[in-house]
């Protein structure tokens, strides 16, 4: 359809140049701002917690627990007498290595509790329990 | 070239300046890459800020009846108390400053029924460790 008076000619498409400036910033935002991380086997919510110190880099064992007391290693599900002698195995070769738990909010505790003294016995010393900075 | 006067020289410039505005260079393919980055970074990355809380649970065999240990039971009816005193959320940090204060650095030893959900534990941890407690340490019955 044409609308009379306004020829080909005198129609212009919109410049592109704005969207382009505000796509760039977005994108900037998201590089900078955001942490890239691989999605997890395990859908986990951490609990919310006020305290605790800011999470280093360094690279360690991370376990993962779901509400309903299912656990991974790193990458793997994993039952947890196995899970356990796979970090013994892991402590043998690196006796300094750290075991982060990232759990769920909603797992039962004692769970997790049994799930500690498991990896104490496995030789593990320092626990870290993963949680979030509740929103503002 | 001392001979053009200025709006000659003038003229030339702006005839310059369109002659190189004409071929621009399309954005389109610009655009899409961008897009596609933007997407890209939007879904993979998260913004969660995420804290570390040291755990611990005492060593095995460990007597856990010695006079310096402070035992808090969370309960699951939503409760809890502080050797064998009930107490709630709000009045802990002052009563866990209490017993610090009547006979000094003090274990604590938190105890979650069964049932109980790890957040609830947390938020226990939280109170004492902002009370100044260091050795906390979670058993189960």
């Amino acid at each position: 359809m044409r609308l009379r008076g306004v020829s080909d000619r005198d129609y212009k498409e919109p410049s592109v140049v704005p969207l382009v400036n505000i796509v760039f910033l977005l994108l900037i935002f998201f590089m900078l701002l955001g942490r890239l991380t691989s999605p997890e086997v395990l859908d986990v919510q951490p609990p919310a917690s006020a305290s605790g110190g800011q999470v280093d880099s360094r690279r360690d064992l991370l376990i993962l627990v779901s509400n309903d007391g299912r656990m991974a290693l790193d990458d793997d599900e994993l039952e947890q007498d196995l899970l356990t002698s796979a970090v013994a195995k892991f402590l043998e070769e690196d006796p300094a290595l750290r075991v982060r738990i990232k759990a769920d909010a909603d797992l039962d505790a004692v769970k997790l509790i049994r799930l500690m003294e498991q990896l104490k016995e496995a030789g593990v010393k320092r626990l870290l329990l993963l949680t979030e900075r509740p929103a503002q | 070239m001392e001979s053009q006067t200025y709006t000659q020289i003038l003229a030339k410039a702006s005839n310059n300046s369109i002659r190189r505005r004409r071929p621009l260079v399309s954005l389109t393919p610009l655009v899409d890459v961008v897009f596609i980055l933007l997407v890209f970074f939007m879904l993979a990355s998260s913004f969660s800020d995420q804290r570390a809380v040291g755990l611990t649970t005492p060593a095995v065999g460990d007597s856990a009846a010695t006079s310096n240990t402070v035992l808090l039971r969370v309960r699951r009816n939503g409760g809890m108390d502080l050797n064998g005193i009930p107490i709630t959320v709000n009045q802990l940090q002052e009563r866990a400053a209490q017993f610090i204060q009547t006979v000094g650095e003090r274990q604590f030893l938190v105890q979650p029924d069964k049932g109980v959900a790890l957040q609830r534990v947390v938020t226990v941890l939280d109170a004492l460790y902002a009370t100044g407690v260091q050795d906390i340490s979670l058993i189960r019955k």
